[in-house]
């Protein structure tokens, strides 16, 4: 039922208040990557120190650089994706959309590249006893906070948005646990990066809870004629 | 109102930006000069499939929501367009949901053996007498949100109150009810 239109727009009116416009998707990209960033990085530091010589690797061994540069575009890009597609009429930079999937790729291959080759050489120094837990804890909360951060966004298409964000969130604290624990290809891709995946699942999973209670707290009784 | 043929974007963005400094007198005639716009949209995607005002007063808390979404540099336009699509999305979405839930409460068994304990007009009048026995301002929460059919955002905004309290009182009230169910179901059955 709706109500009478100018008394509708008058109460609306009335609610209005100064609301200053947020930040370029691109700058609330740069902003929220860093925060999560140093935030997890020192959680990380916190629980136990990194492991010791990973600045030499980086300096090192360019194809390890490599795995971790293209794996922090790759969140870069998602947390863009995400944050302009939060915006009504917005349509996300294919040039973004392009540099996601070729750093995607860049990265998947240098990673299975590594089960074969690995550089630097696989080696148990470092080893952190629950790096996944790990993962998964730190991710979960930065997933948490960006879901929160969202949540008055227009979002048509939760399902992949949701997707993005959570592995996006995962994908930082498995690219800092790739410096922070041991380094073995297989370790990584079991112990960090499926972590990261299953928060990116995660997201997906509760896209549709979301919504359903969004719809449920709008609660918008409209019924055909 | 205009008719949506003369709108002017040019004109209603100068207003919108006016209103996100908190302007309300801008604000006001934004909103008058854009609502036959966005129902006449509506208008065109649904058709006579529903009362058109109704969406339309959901785009405009759509658009009073997103205030701070709205980037001045950019075109006002896409902007309105993008939340009408969302918010007409939305309807069809509910819509499947509700179609679903129809489906699945169908052909329900009867609860008591006796077909006359199970007429509507006496199930009504049980219900109705319960949701009389609320204090005044639960029953009319859970009459504009579950008679009248007004979504929260409006309900709270006919009651003049916020929504977070709106919510709590619809929650009281289903507490209540809940309380004067237990009551009766004692009354009949005894215990």
């Amino acid at each position: 039922m709706a109500i009478d239109p100018d008394k509708f727009m008058d109460q609306l009116v009335s609610d209005l208040k100064p609301t200053p416009p947020l930040r370029p998707p691109w700058i609330r990209t740069i902003q929220w990557f860093s925060f999560l960033s140093v935030v997890t990085a020192l959680a990380i530091l916190w629980v136990h120190e990194y492991r010791p010589g990973f600045w030499g690797q980086l300096d090192q061994h360019w194809r390890f650089t490599a795995e971790i540069t293209s794996g922090a575009l790759l969140t870069l890009s998602t947390f863009y994706i995400v944050f302009a597609s939060c915006i009504p009429g917005e349509k996300v930079n294919r040039g973004v959309t392009l540099a996601c999937l070729v750093s995607f790729f860049i990265f998947a291959g240098l990673l299975i590249t590594g089960f074969w080759m690995p550089s630097p050489e696989a080696s148990a120094m470092g080893a952190r006893p629950f790096c996944e837990l790990e993962v998964l804890i730190y991710g979960g909360l930065s997933m948490g906070g960006l879901f929160y951060l969202i949540r008055n966004g227009i979002i048509v298409s939760y399902s992949l948005k949701n997707l993005l964000l959570g592995f996006s969130a995962g994908m930082i604290s498995a690219l800092l646990m790739q410096l922070a624990c041991m380094y073995d290809p297989w370790h990584g891709l079991l112990f960090h990066f499926v972590p990261a995946l299953l928060l990116g699942a995660l997201g997906w999973f509760l896209s549709d809870k979301i919504k359903s209670y969004m719809d449920k707290k709008s609660n918008l009784l409209i019924q055909p004629k | 109102m205009k008719d949506s043929r003369d709108l002017s974007f040019q004109k209603l963005d100068e207003l919108f930006q006016k209103a996100q400094q908190g302007d309300q007198k801008a604000y006001g005639q934004f909103l008058k000069e854009l609502y036959p716009f966005v129902k006449h949209k509506v208008q065109q995607k649904l058709g006579d499939l529903i009362d058109c005002d109704d969406i339309t007063q959901e785009c405009l808390i759509g658009i009073h929501r997103s205030i701070e979404t709205y980037d001045p540099g950019k075109d006002l336009k896409p902007w309105v367009l993008g939340i009408i699509k969302h918010k007409i999305a939305d309807f069809f979405r509910q819509w499947e949901r509700r179609k679903e839930v129809d489906l699945e409460n169908r052909d329900f068994p009867v609860t008591k053996p006796d077909p006359a304990t199970n007429t509507k007009t006496e199930e009504y009048e049980r219900v109705w007498s319960m949701v009389h026995q609320l204090p005044d301002p639960q029953r009319r929460a859970l009459i504009l949100t579950q008679v009248s059919g007004l979504s929260t955002p409006k309900a709270s905004l006919e009651e003049g109150i916020s929504e977070a309290a709106f919510r709590k009182r619809v929650s009281r009230a289903y507490h209540l009810l809940r309380k004067v169910l237990n009551v009766e179901v004692e009354k009949i059955f005894g215990n």
